[in-house]
């Protein structure tokens, strides 16, 4: 039977990498995203639909959830990948971008899997994409709370749902994208130097390791991190 | 100085996850201006999630906070830490926050009692 998987953010970045894998194994998608590049991105992958839906607002959940429901009627992956950065030194950071980025990051994932807790299948499996950053960053207070919470959202849910659902959350660390193409190449190649594996992560490198948790050879873990970052939360 | 102590109430919705790690981004943020040291206390089961989703993910994010601030500012000498209290009975409050100032760390989660222990470390 064809698996069926959300993915959120899913018109861009890791949650097109993922999306792309996903499909690659059998699956079935429906990719949310407030950005309606999502339809291209659904339309390329072929097996996919495409919702486009602001997940920080509840009638747009409301709407995924029909959506999925009417289309599929069930769920056995969920993968919350949407999020947003608004960097700023503490002393500076506003309310209202710490706010911005705990609704996304973490509020908004905790929205949509609670929306659609009855269609998910006996069996299945949540991936929350969390970050390295949750151990700590630079000007990123709000993101490494979200971080940080989704990953007490990850462990609590993974207590309440067992054995019925699995939930895990990925932490990748510095991953190949347009935000960290868009640093000075200097900064880049220094932060690169202090990754044991001694190269930048792919989009890929994190879209295997959603994909594994997402399967059923991960079916004896639940509640538990897989840190995607080249070994830099150990290094020096 | 007397450290700022946060001590949240217990989450029961989305909702007051979100106001609860804003008033405490807030606090933290306006204690460290003013050079405070900041005590965020927590059970030590929420950092598990074992009493709710949402105390897990509340404290979690506070967790986040005070590591925030400890990356950030560990050089210009802010205190931002998280107490991670046994679920039994803590002992004398006012000591532990004490000698978490005293200790001059931050952005630590120091987890007291052994109800934690064997397990993941938060
Ligand atoms: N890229 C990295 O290096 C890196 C590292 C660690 C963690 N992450 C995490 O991985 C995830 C994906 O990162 P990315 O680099 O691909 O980011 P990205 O910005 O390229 O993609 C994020 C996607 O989420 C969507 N999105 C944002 N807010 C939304 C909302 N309210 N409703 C619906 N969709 C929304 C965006 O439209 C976008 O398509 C994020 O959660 C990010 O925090 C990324």
């Amino acid at each position: 039977m064809t698996r069926i998987a959300v993915v959120t953010g899913g018109a861009r970045g890791l949650g097109l990498a993922i999306a792309r894998l996903l499909a690659d194994r059998g699956h079935a998608l429906v990719l949310v995203d407030r950005d309606d590049a999502v339809r291209d991105t659904a339309e390329q992958l072929r097996t996919a639909s495409a919702v486009v839906a602001d997940l920080t607002a509840d009638e747009d959940v409301r709407r995924v959830r029909d959506f999925v429901r009417e289309t599929h009627g069930s769920v056995d992956v969920l993968v919350n990948n949407a999020g947003i950065t608004r960097d700023a030194r503490l002393a500076t950071m506003a309310e209202a971008d710490f706010t911005a980025v705990v609704e996304v990051n973490l509020l908004a994932a905790m929205r949509l899997t609670f929306a659609l807790e009855a269609e998910l299948r006996d069996g299945s499996s949540v991936v929350n994409m969390s970050s390295r950053a949750a151990l700590g960053n630079f000007g990123q207070a709000n993101y490494v709370a979200s971080k940080s919470g989704l990953i007490g959202f990850t462990r609590g849910l993974a207590l309440r749902w067992s054995p019925r659902v699995r939930v895990n959350a990925v932490a990748p660390g510095l991953i190949d994208s347009p935000m960290s193409r868009a640093m000075p190449p200097r900064v880049l190649d220094g932060l690169v130097a202090r990754i044991p594996a001694g190269r930048i992560g792919e989009p890929e490198d994190v879209a295997k390791a959603v994909a594994f948790l997402a399967s059923d050879d991960a079916s004896y873990i639940t509640g538990q991190v897989l840190t995607v970052c080249g070994g830099r939360s150990i290094a020096p | 100085m007397r450290p700022v102590l946060i001590r949240p109430a217990d989450p029961r919705s989305l909702d007051e996850v979100g106001d609860g790690l804003r008033a405490a981004f807030v606090t933290v943020r306006d204690a460290v201006a003013e050079g405070r040291p900041v005590v965020i206390l927590v059970r030590a089961g929420d950092l598990l999630g074992h009493h709710s989703v949402y105390g897990a993910a509340y404290a979690n994010g506070l967790a986040g906070i005070a590591r925030a601030a400890g990356f950030e500012g560990a050089r210009a000498g802010w205190q931002v830490n998280v107490v991670a209290l046994p679920d039994e009975d803590a002992g004398d409050e006012e000591a532990i926050i004490t000698a978490v100032r005293d200790l001059g760390l931050t952005g630590q989660v120091l987890t007291l009692g052994a109800g934690l222990a064997g397990k993941v470390i938060p």
